[in-house]
């Protein structure tokens, strides 16, 4: 038998691999084509106090290896998704996690306190990462002061145990990191997208009528590796390694170099199962190379020279 | 409704006319499902490059045979990698999806299906439909694209006694215009219809769209977006209800085409 149960601090899970924000919707989407109690937990999309219409279209385009998507952050609103959805994905014994956005410091506090109040949710997600929205979103996420001041606000209204989401479009993703674990996140998750933006030299237009976006999927991956792996080694707390894993070699990357648990972003869109066969094959891993349990790979990480 | 994620056989991939291609694909599960106007999500092949899977409408939906079809325009990396394909390989198919056309209402006589370019694709399956629910109905397709040698063969719809209306950019087929004029054409010559179906480029569906409200015309168009998804999750096709309204209060009202679509209604509430 192998142990695929990670502890994140205050959060337990059954296995390292979530489905990430924004890429599984409310949780049920997916679920006529996957049992989706067999994933290590769901972080569902982004939720703000209220309804959020998002960006005007065109809001993606694909790039090498790579989607960059300018959705603006459109999501039903704390409210509805509480009466709506979460009742239904509670049925599914699978850890719900939320992402939660807000314009200002108040807004993240009070969605936080909403969500603390209903019944059943696994932990909080603050997104200060999103690049595609003038207000809220990376502004949080590239200000120290301004991501200490939100983390502090959500933590003061929750006793959940706190992710905190950070962006890699920072200098010292490292310092960003100290300032949350300060603010009092007991979690770090790592990374968001990458901004980016695609052209068209025969309209001489932007792809994206936002002009510029986050780039997700294989593209980005080593990217989020080498700004998991500065993070890993900054802070104590626990990590979440996300950007562009599609495979569970990916997946088993992010935990060698110290990620605890893993999300899956874009590769749900090309195929669903992505993340049950991440799962599948993590356990297929530690079998064949008679390791018990996935704690025992988790940072074994060999360095030839002393950090 | 069931949705289907398959790797299902290529039974025939052949060039129909310029740049046109069809692919028959086998899978009696998404045949029996599947109904004119949805769509479905191909996965090219098994890699990174392209990275997303193609949306594409069911050009025909043969259920005895357990075969359905697509016609496909070449052009980017991943429809030119499509034409390289060949008859029994497998292909993943993630089908039947979003909302299909529906009946025109009753006591309707003519039907006007308007089809811009590739947007001829799912008026082969839709054509069925309307044939097996109403003989009677009188219908009218009127198909354009930019060259004669862009048209694919229309004698299907001619044998279905559909009449066929012809145009062309650059007047090397049919009517030399688009089709709209081409529309505008026959609305000062013939009886209008009752009810219309328009598949095409988004700036066709816009004026398609001013046509059908000038004139008190219901029907459904069916939108052509880039989708990453195909089931809701990405949000990444969404288009303002405006479009179809042009209601200014619903600029901000997005509706997802993979979804709520990809046929609207234009005349009636969406």
């Amino acid at each position: 038998m192998i142990n695929l149960e990670v502890t994140l601090g205050p959060l337990k899970l059954p296995n390292p691999v979530m489905v990430a924000s924004g890429t599984f919707g409310y949780g049920l989407e997916y679920s006529s084509l996957l049992d989706i109690s067999k994933l290590g937990g769901i972080v569902v999309k982004g939720l703000s106090l209220k309804p959020r219409p998002g960006n005007p279209p065109p809001r993606i385009v694909e790039t090498c290896a790579g989607l960059i998507n300018s959705i603006g952050l459109e999501n039903v609103g704390v409210e509805d998704f509480i009466n709506k959805k979460l009742p239904l994905l509670l049925k599914r014994d699978v850890p719900v996690i939320v992402n939660i956005l807000g314009n200002t410091v108040e807004e993240y506090a009070e969605v936080g306190n909403i969500l603390s109040d209903a019944e059943g949710i696994s932990a909080l997600e603050i997104n200060i990462s999103c690049p595609n929205v003038k207000s809220g979103g990376i502004i949080f996420g590239t200000d120290p002061k301004q991501a200490y001041n939100v983390v502090s606000a959500v933590r003061k209204n929750t006793s959940l145990p706190l992710i905190t989401k950070l962006t890699p479009n920072v200098t010292d993703i490292g310092m960003m990191a100290k300032v949350v674990v300060e603010a009092g996140t007991d979690i770090i998750s790592a990374i968001n997208t990458v901004s980016a933006m695609a052209v068209d030299i025969n309209t001489r237009k932007p792809k994206l009528a936002n002009v510029f976006g986050g780039l997700s999927g294989p593209a980005i991956k080593p990217i989020a590796l080498k700004k998991v792996w500065d993070v890993v080694n900054t802070v104590d707390v626990p990590v979440i390694g996300i950007g562009g894993i599609s495979s569970y070699e990916d997946a088993l990357e992010f935990l060698l170099i110290g990620a605890q648990a893993i999300q899956v972003g874009t590769a749900n869109f090309i195929n669903p199962g992505t993340s049950i066969e991440i799962i599948e094959g993590i356990r297929s891993f530690l079998e064949r190379n008679n390791i018990d349990d996935i704690n025992k790979f988790i940072g074994s990480l060999e360095l030839d020279t002393a950090k | 409704m069931p949705v289907f994620q398959v790797k299902a056989i290529i039974i025939e991939n052949s060039q129909m006319a310029r740049d046109i291609w069809r692919m028959k694909i086998y899978s009696p599960e998404i045949t029996k499902a599947a109904y004119p106007g949805q769509f479905l999500m191909l996965r090219v092949r098994d890699e990174l490059l392209p990275l997303l899977r193609r949306p594409f409408s069911f050009s025909t939906i043969n259920v005895s045979e357990g075969i359905f079809s697509i016609l496909y325009k070449v052009v980017g990396h991943g429809t030119r990698l499509m034409t390289k394909m060949l008859a029994g390989e497998s292909v993943g198919v993630l089908a039947p999806l979003g909302r299909g056309f529906s009946k025109p209402p009753d006591g309707t006589k003519r039907v006007w299906l308007l089809a811009g370019g590739i947007g001829i694709a799912p008026f082969f399956a839709l054509l069925e439909m309307l044939k097996r629910d109403s003989s009677k109905l009188e219908i009218s397709l009127f198909y354009g694209a930019a060259t004669g040698e862009e048209l694919v063969d229309c004698r299907f719809f001619e044998n279905n006694n559909c009449k066929v209306n012809l145009c062309t950019d650059d007047g090397t087929c049919g009517l030399h215009g688009l089709i709209t004029d081409s529309v505008e054409r026959a609305c000062s010559l013939t009886i209008l219809p009752d009810f219309f179906y328009s598949c095409g480029p988004t700036p066709m569906q816009s004026k398609v769209i001013e046509w059908a409200k000038c004139n008190g015309i219901r029907g459904q168009v069916s939108m052509e977006t880039y989708m990453a998804c195909g089931m809701g999750v990405c949000l990444g096709c969404s288009i303002s209800k405006k479009f179809f309204t042009g209601n200014k209060n619903e600029e901000t009202n997005y509706l997802r085409v993979c979804r709520e679509g990809p046929v609207f209604s234009i005349g009636e509430e969406n």
